[in-house]
C-alpha cells in the first residue's frame, strides 16, 4: 500500500504514539486487502463500547490512547454502551458494571468522540449521501449506510474504526470501490411484507440461503418485488442480513444505486421467497412458554416505531412481574417526550432505555429465563453463550405486546 | 519437516514462536463464543467446542460475527489465554485488526492450505520477518 510522506512519518511515530499505533493497524489491514492507498473519510461510527463485550481489554486500550493524548480526526459517534447512563438502576445494572461503563465513556469523551451510544447514528447527527466515504463499524449501521444511502464503508471492526477515526483515513478497498458494490445474488420476493419482523425474518431466510457461498465481501442481494418499505423496516432487513456477513443490499426501485444494480443480469445464485419461508422461521422461534420480558429496539427504535408501540399498547399495561423494555437513542426519546409518548408508555409499564441496546446490556439471569423480541439480530446475540446466553424468541411487535400486557381496567 | 511460505502482519516485525497446533475447518465466531477467561471455544456444535486455544498455534479459516470480535483477542491476551500464533486460510478484517493491536502473530496467504496440510497436535514453528512468514511442521 502506498503511503504519503506524511503517513510514513506517522507510522514512524513522528506525530505521537497514538497516531503511530492507529496507522500501524491501518497498514496491516490495507496490506491484507491489497489496498492501493489510504483515503480520507468524512465520519466514523465506533463500536465496542459496552463493558459486556469489550471487557477490561477495551478499558486498557482506551486508557493507553487517552494517556497518549489521542484525539479523533473526524466527527465520530458511539455504538450502544451496556446501560442507560442515567437510568441504569431501572434495568438492574450493578454498581461495578456501571463504574466500568462510565470509565469507558469518559475515555471516549476525552478523545473527542460524541458519546451518542446508539446503533442508529443515521437517525441523528450524521446525514449521509451517496458516494460519501465513511468508516463505520456496527454491522446494522454499515449495511444501512451502504444500502439505504449509498454511502461507502467497509465492515470496520471496533479496532480498525477507532484507528480510522484517529487517523481520519481508511484503506481503499472493498465497498469503497464501485466494482465491489455489484449485486451477486438475486432475491424475488413473492410475499407481502407488512411488519418490521417480516423484514427481519426475510433477512434471516435470505442470509441462510446464501451462507454457503464464500463471497469475499459477503452476499450482495438485489431484491425484486418489494414495492414499499419504511426506513425502519429496511434497517431490520439489513440488521438480520448482516448477521450472515452481508454489508450491502439493493432493493429495486427503492435503494439509490440503480446505475449499479440495473445493469446486472447474471448472478451467482438466485432464490424466491414465499410466505412458507417466513412462517418456517416464525414457527421455529415461537415462544414455547410465557416470556419474562419483551425487548424491542434492535437496532434502536426510531420515532415511527415508538409511535407504533404507543398505538398498539393503548388501554393495556404490562402484567405484574413482567418487564417491557423499549431501546432507543436520546434524540428519539427527546422527540417522543415532546409528543407525550414517553409519559404514556411509562404509565403502561413500558420502560424506555437509551444509550444501550437489547444485546449489549447484561440481564439479571435469575429474573429473566426467557426473552421475547421482534428482532432476529437480538435473538442471535442474546442467546450467545458467553454474552447473556438466555433463550430468546421472535414475534411481530403487536404479538409481543399481547404476550406481555393485559387490559388496563 | 515441511515448510509453507506466506504473509504476516508487518507490525509484528521480527519474531519466532513454536507451539502445538490446533486446527479447524470451521470459521470462528469470536464475540460470544470464545471464553476470554479460559480460552475455551463455547460454540455449540463447533468441532472445537470445549477445547482451549490458549498458547497454541491456532489454525482456522477466518473469523466471523460481530465487529466487536477483536476485543475478544485483546481480552485473551490480557488474561494470558491468547493463542501463541494464528494461521488463517482466508482471514478477515476483525482478526487482522485484533491480532495487530494485541500483538498476536498472524500468518495468512500461505503457499498451501494450512488446514489441509497441517495436522492438529503437531509442533509448529512460525518465523516472521517484515511482513513475510514461513511455517515449519
Amino acid at each position: 500500500m502506498y503511503l504519503t510522506k506524511d503517513e510514513e512519518s506517522s507510522l514512524e511515530g513522528d506525530h505521537g504514539e497514538a497516531l503511530q499505533v492507529a496507522m500501524s493497524l491501518l497498514v496491516d489491514v490495507g496490506d491484507f486487502y491489497k489496498a492501493d492507498k489510504l483515503i480520507s473519510v468524512d465520519s466514523a461510527h465506533i463500536s465496542g463500547v459496552s463493558y459486556l463485550t469489550g471487557g477490561d481489554g477495551l478499558i486498557d486500550l482506551l486508557d493507553f490512547f487517552v494517556t497518549k493524548n489521542a484525539k479523533v480526526g473526524v466527527f465520530s459517534t458511539l455504538n450502544p454502551s451496556g446501560m442507560d447512563r442515567i437510568n441504569w438502576k431501572s434495568h438492574f445494572i450493578d454498581l461495578e458494571f456501571a463504574t466500568k461503563q462510565y470509565h469507558i465513556l469518559r475515555n471516549f469523551e476525552a478523545m473527542g468522540v460524541s458519546t451518542t451510544c446508539s446503533c442508529t447514528p443515521y437517525d441523528f447527527g450524521h446525514i449521509l449521501y451517496k458516494g460519501q466515504h465513511i468508516a463505520w463499524a456496527e454491522s446494522s449501521a454499515i449495511t444501512f449506510a451502504n444500502s439505504f444511502f449509498g454511502a461507502r464503508t467497509n465492515k470496520e471492526d471496533s479496532l480498525s474504526v477507532l484507528s480510522a477515526a484517529i487517523a481520519g483515513k481508511t484503506p481503499n478497498y472493498g465497498f469503497h470501490l464501485t466494482e465491489n458494490r455489484i449485486p451477486n445474488v438475486k432475491v424475488s420476493v413473492e410475499v407481502p411484507l407488512t411488519s418490521y419482523s417480516d423484514f427481519s425474518v426475510l433477512g434471516e431466510v435470505v442470509g441462510k440461503k446464501f451462507n454457503h457461498i464464500p463471497f469475499p465481501f459477503g452476499a450482495i442481494p438485489v431484491f425484486d418485488g418489494i414495492s414499499h418499505a419504511r426506513p425502519h423496516q429496511l434497517k431490520g432487513l439489513g440488521a438480520a442480513l448482516a448477521s450472515f456477513g452481508t454489508q450491502l443490499y439493493h432493493v429495486k426501485g427503492i435503494t439509490p444505486e440503480n446505475e449499479i444494480y440495473d445493469k446486472v443480469t447474471r448472478f451467482d445464485d438466485e432464490c424466491t421467497i414465499t410466505e412458507d419461508d417466513l412462517n418456517e422461521v416464525y414457527e421455529e422461534l415461537r415462544p414455547p412458554s410465557d416470556p419474562d420480558i419483551v425487548v424491542i429496539g434492535c437496532p434502536n427504535a426510531n420515532l415511527e416505531e415508538i409511535m407504533e408501540l404507543e398505538e398498539l399498547s393503548r388501554n393495556l399495561k404490562v402484567r405484574d412481574g413482567k418487564e417491557f423494555w423499549l431501546f432507543t437513542n436520546r434524540a428519539q426519546k427527546g422527540l417522543a417526550e415532546g409528543l407525550g409518548l414517553v409519559k404514556s408508555l411509562e404509565e403502561r409499564g413500558i420502560k424506555i432505555l437509551v444509550d444501550t441496546c437489547p444485546e449489549v446490556t447484561p440481564y439479571d439471569k435469575n429474573r429473566f429465563k426467557t426473552i421475547l423480541t421482534n428482532s432476529i439480530k437480538a435473538q442471535h446475540y442474546i442467546t450467545a453463550p458467553s454474552l447473556n446466553g438466555i433463550p430468546t424468541y421472535i414475534l411481530p411487535v403487536k404479538a409481543c405486546v399481547d404476550a406481555i400486557c393485559e387490559v388496563n381496567t | 519437516m515441511t515448510t509453507l511460505n506466506g504473509k504476516a502482519l508487518r507490525s509484528i516485525g521480527e519474531l519466532k514462536v513454536e507451539g502445538v497446533s490446533i486446527v479447524t475447518n470451521q470459521p470462528i465466531t469470536l464475540l460470544g463464543f470464545v471464553d476470554t477467561k479460559t480460552g475455551i471455544i463455547m460454540e455449540k456444535g463447533h468441532e472445537l467446542e470445549g477445547q482451549s486455544i490458549s498458547d497454541k498455534v491456532f489454525i482456522f479459516p477466518k473469523g466471523v460475527g460481530s465487529t466487536v470480535g477483536p476485543y475478544v483477542l485483546l481480552n485473551l491476551k490480557k488474561n494470558n489465554k491468547a493463542p501463541l500464533a494464528i494461521i488463517n486460510r482466508e482471514s478477515d478484517q476483525g482478526t487482522i485488526a485484533g491480532c495487530s493491536m494485541a500483538k498476536i502473530p498472524l500468518v495468512y496467504d500461505l503457499s498451501e492450505d494450512p488446514i489441509d496440510t497441517i495436522p492438529s497436535l503437531r509442533l509448529v514453528k512460525v518465523n516472521i520477518s517484515n511482513g513475510q512468514a514461513n511455517v515449519e511442521y
